[in-house]
């Protein structure tokens, strides 16, 4: 430990700012192996790593912190699990003065293990299949097309999907005076990998779709510089903030599976674009007077903000055999833009004992400056086969002007009210809403009367109007395309928070969430949407050497939503109700989801200041009920229901079990070292009837004809992991 | 002594004791007025509070003396005041000197928010004042520790067990199979909000929910040839933060989501329950073909936007 020491000490020097300095060093540093039994390989286990997932791992952990003179600092943390997942961070400085952090990051992020894929090139913007299993499915007809398929994916090689992310930062917090400030900084991320991805040939319909592997190599660059003057008087700051994603692969080509040549309903290569380029780039003002009287404070705010995307255009198909090909673009080039422009303005005073009050004045605006782009009739081509319908793209602008005034009052010693009352006021250019306007009101308390007790409460009531058309025929829009995001809504909410700690050793607190959204003027889409949450939980300490923390939290959401079937034998899809019923072509769906989370920590002290056992474990139980309804067409033809039949409701839909356990023991050999040993289990079950129930890489109907997707099955698997491990800590 | 003479004994004796009364009172408001606490320096304090000369280690009194001109010695009585009086009182809660002190924990919290915002009034501290924190009695110290140990809200590992303290819905949500790596420490609620108070909605970091979510995911900002409107508004119109019991963070599960706004148009409008007609099958085999699977996004890939010319449909 001694040689340690000396070695970072040594390291430490090598990175002084300043000769001559001390660099007496402490900190702790941990090590540890584990053994890992069970499912380690799962992908969902390791969502969020980047292990190998081989049944063992070493960890450690480093913290280091030395002051070479009086008012001069470095620290260092290191956090690494495996080669290829850590957390490096160092900081320097001098207190009161500057400090500079560099920061080297990387952890993964897993999607599926060993899949079974027909294609090669994973990770390039090119997979390709051998032209013979092209050649093959081609030709074959619908009744032995899903054996070949199953042959072909049962030989064909494996593959996992994962990314790695890693970063890199720096940044410096300067204060060349007391009343300047300077900060300065640079991050920079690349992701490479790959991750699962749906891809078509062109013809609607699932038979010709497939999974595939979308290329990820990204890199983003954000920088920010920033100045801010604090005097007694005003203060003032200006920023500025680049933001810019770079992809390597402007598009990814995948060959077909099922066709060799190209066909008037389906390509033989498919094209998709993948995330272009883009630029985020934000300067901002800031004003703030503080000399005011009555602890008066008066801010102005100005955010200005330029997002641009000018990628080159890839051709609308690369399907020889469609008529019209090759098709003309009106440009080469996006040449997509929009600016921001946020203002805003607030004033805050206590103009009375005891009062405090809030205006706030924000005007906000999103103009897309991006020049529509129009396809003519006999050139839009989204299923590779050209339409008569010309296609125009829709941007939308808006403008929200937001007035808020808020007051508070003490009632008592730490008891307050509060109360505001907000106006939004927004317009757009395109979308479906010319305008909308929102009001929103609140109530508040907050309670601290007694010294061993908290209490929050709010209320909050806002209502929403569009002018968003309902349903004509001559909308323009999809017929009943109904977005509830620019609908009509009105929203209740209602939160109360209690805290009490009657004794030196029992903490208790309480939470209550109620939420209902109501969209009145909807008759389609979401109508309704309401949620509770109710969570408890308990801190007790029995002696000195029992703890003991139970929680508990459910949390309920309900939706409703209707929709009515569009069905091409009907000229006007607006059907009128019969006998008395409601139309038949609609539908209705209530969907609950239901989440229980139980846990636990318990904490034991066996052998005071030597021996230590602490527990901790939680369940999370989650399930979704979807209840369908619709009336059966007349009778039951189908020509006048798309779907004539009672629905059945599935008997599982994203229901999952999440089992999360970990006990260690601590042995304090001496005050300066210790030897732990852990246990950790982990396991996860999922049941959905839509997701997992009877899924294969070559989905058949009941009668044996392939349906697709063709996939690589890259569903999180269920996992059931015990991990032991061991490790020693020293403190020096 | 006639009824008079005593009636004339009894005021004179009254306003007598008036008027001693009243001098002993001014005499005392007088003394107590005139006596102000004035300034002792830490190492008095640390006589009788000597838990909590681990101060000198804390970032303030490294950080004072060169950004302040505070010497360590003026460190305690920067935010509680001077303390002769409270020092005279020598542990006589009885006194009233003993209270002539600044308690911050023991303040309305907006009082003992004003000792912190009087240095820490600019950078991220900027709009603390009339943010909900404040406005809902949160203070510095609901969230910061200056004496005793370690400042956890400081160390990302631990930051959002200081958040958690309250917001126990977002502690379950956290668990649920669908979530940002919080659990597994590469990130903390820091990374996307700012406690102390910001210009937008539920205390974003960036100007809006969207501005701060493109931070990490760049990919999705655009802006696209094709835009996604409800993507382009607002993330959450789609997806949950915190955590979801549907994949990807979805408030709700596919297609079901696609359906609260695609609600009739073609086979977006299509009833995915299962049908009856097939009993024994699986449900690939009696549910629609675009249920299945991943459905919606089976061939909406590029849901988020499309720079594809043929990607009106965010299919390529």
């Amino acid at each position: 430990m001694k040689k340690f020491q000396t070695l970072l000490s040594l390291l430490l020097a090598a990175l002084a700012t300043a000769p001559g300095s001390s660099w007496a060093v402490s900190g702790d540093v941990t090590v540890g192996v584990a053994s890992f039994m069970g499912d380690q390989n799962n992908a969902k286990f390791r969502e969020y790593n980047y292990g190998d997932g081989s049944p063992f791992g070493a960890y450690t952990k480093l913290n280091l912190f030395s002051a070479p003179s009086e008012d001069r600092f470095y620290k260092m943390k290191l956090s690494a699990r495996t080669p290829e997942d850590l957390d490096l961070g160092t900081e320097w400085g001098t207190y009161g003065t500057y400090k500079f952090d560099l920061g080297l990051r990387r952890f993964g992020h897993n999607f599926a293990e060993g899949v079974s894929t027909l294609y090669s090139g994973f990770g390039t913007d090119h997979l390709t299949i051998p032209n013979s299993i092209q050649s093959t499915m081609q030709s074959a007809s619908t009744t032995t097309l899903p054996s070949l398929l199953r042959s072909a994916v049962g030989s064909a090689g494996k593959a996992d999907l994962r990314l790695r992310r890693d970063q890199a930062d720096a940044s410096l917090a300067w204060t060349p005076k007391e009343d300047l400030s300077v900060d300065v900084g640079i991050n920079y991320e690349k992701r490479l990998g790959t991750r699962p991805y749906g891809a078509t040939f062109g013809s609607p319909g699932t038979t010709q779709l497939v999974e595939i592997a979308e290329p990820i190599n990204y890199d983003t660059t954000r920088t920010r510089e920033g100045m801010e003057y604090t005097g007694k008087v005003f203060s003032a700051g200006v920023r500025h903030e680049l933001s810019l994603f770079n992809n390597a692969y402007r598009s990814v080509s995948y060959d077909n599976p099922f066709r060799l040549t190209d066909a008037a309903a389906a390509a033989a290569v498919g094209r998709n674009a993948l995330a272009p380029d883009n630029m985020a780039n934000h300067f901002s003002v800031s004003l703030a007077s503080k000399a005011l009287p009555l602890r008066s404070r008066l801010s102005a705010n100005a955010i200005m903000g330029l997002l641009k995307q000018n990628d080159d255009l890839l051709p609308p198909s690369n399907n020889t055999s469609t008529a019209g090909y090759p098709y003309p673009l009106p440009r080469s080039k996006a040449g997509a833009e929009v600016t921001t422009g946020l203002y805003d303005f607030r004033f805050t005073s206590e103009p009375a004992k005891k009062l405090h009050v809030k205006a706030d004045y924000r005007y906000d605006q999103r103009l897309n400056r991006t020049p529509a782009f129009s396809l003519a009739a006999g050139q839009w081509s989204t299923t590779d086969s050209s339409t008569a319908a010309a296609v125009t793209s829709e941007y939308v602008s808006s403008i929200e002007r937001k007035t808020e005034f808020e007051t508070a009052y003490d009632v008592a010693a730490r008891t307050s009210v509060s109360a505001s009352a907000a106006n939004i006021h927004s317009n757009f250019n395109g979308g479906s809403a010319k305008k909308e306007n929102e009001n929103i009101y609140k109530l508040g308390m907050s309670t601290q009367k007694f010294s061993w007790t908290t209490l929050r409460l709010s209320l909050e009531r806002s209502l929403k109007s569009t002018d968003y058309p309902d349903y004509t025929a001559a909308d323009g829009e999809l017929p009943w395309l109904r977005k509830y995001y620019a609908a009509s809504k009105n929203t209740s909410r209602a939160v109360a928070m209690a805290t009490v700690d009657p004794t030196d050793n029992l903490a208790a607190s309480l939470e209550y969430i109620y939420g209902v959204d109501k969209y009145p003027a909807s008759l389609f889409g979401l109508q309704k949407g309401d949620h509770q949450t109710v969570s408890a939980d308990l801190d007790y300490s029995l002696g000195s050497r029992v703890t003991i923390s139970p929680s508990y939290t459910f949390e309920l959401y309900n939706t409703r939503q209707e929709s009515r079937q569009w069905t091409a034998t009907i000229g006007n899809p607006f059907l009128p109700a019969y006998n008395g019923l409601d139309a038949f072509g609609n539908w209705t769906l209530k969907t609950q989801d239901t989440s229980h989370t139980p846990a636990l920590t318990v904490g034991l002290v066996l052998i005071p200041e030597k021996l230590n056992l602490k527990t901790t474990g939680s369940v999370t139980k989650d399930k979704t009920r979807l209840r369908f309804a619709s009336p059966v067409g007349i009778g039951g033809a189908t020509g006048n229901d798309g779907n004539a039949f009672v629905p059945v409701n599935p008997n599982h839909a994203d229901a999952s079990t999440l089992i999360a356990l970990n006990s260690f023991l601590d042995y304090k050999v001496r005050q300066d070292l210790s030897l732990g040993l852990g246990y950790s289990y982990q396991r996860w079950k999922v049941k959905d009837d839509f997701m997992y129930d009877g899924v294969t890489e070559v989905p058949v109907s009941g009668s044996g004809a392939f349906i697709g997707p063709l996939n690589m099955n890259t569903l999180y698997k269920p996992y059931n992991v015990h991990t032991v491990y061991v490790q020693s800590s020293y403190r020096f | 002594m006639n009824e008079a003479e005593k009636r004339n004994i009894f005021s004179v004796s009254t306003l007598v004791f008036i008027g001693a009364a009243l001098a002993a009172a001014t005499s005392l408001r007088a003394s107590t007025d005139t006596v102000k606490s004035e300034s002792i320096g830490a190492e008095a304090c640390l006589a009788c509070h000597a838990d909590k000369a681990g101060f000198k280690d804390n970032i303030h009194a490294k950080a004072w003396p060169r950004a302040k001109k505070i010497s360590f010695s003026e460190s305690c009585e920067t935010c509680h005041g001077p303390g002769s009086l409270h020092a005279a009182a020598a542990g006589d809660k009885t006194n009233p000197g003993f209270r002539a002190i600044l308690i911050p924990k023991e303040m309305p919290p907006e009082e003992a928010s004003a000792l912190c915002l009087k240095c820490h009034d600019k950078g991220n501290q900027t709009h603390w004042r009339g943010g909900v924190h404040e406005t809902h009695g949160v203070s510095c110290l609901s969230c910061h520790t200056l004496h005793g140990g370690h400042d956890k809200v400081l160390a990302k590992a631990a930051a959002e067990e200081v958040c958690f303290q309250c917001h126990k819905d977002v502690q379950a949500q956290i668990k649920k199979s669908s979530h940002h790596p919080i659990p597994e420490g590469k990130m903390t609620c820091s990374d996307c909000h700012n406690p102390h108070g910001t210009l937008g909605d539920h205390l974003m970091v960036e100007n809006t929910v969207n501005d701060t979510c493109f931070k990490c995911h760049a990919e999705k900002r655009g802006p696209f040839l094709w835009e996604h409107r409800p993507v382009a508004e607002n993330c959450d119109n789609c997806h949950t933060p915190h955590g979801s019991s549907h994949g990807k963070l979805l408030v709700e599960k596919v297609p079901f989501l696609c359906q609260s706004c695609h609600s009739g148009s073609q086979h977006p409008g299509t009833l995915y329950a299962l049908n009856p007609a097939t009993p024994g099958a699986n449900t690939y085999q009696r549910s629609g073909t675009r249920a299945i699977y991943k459905a919606c996004l089976n061939c909406h890939s590029n849901i988020h936007g499309s720079n594809h010319p043929s990607g009106e449909r965010f299919t390529r």
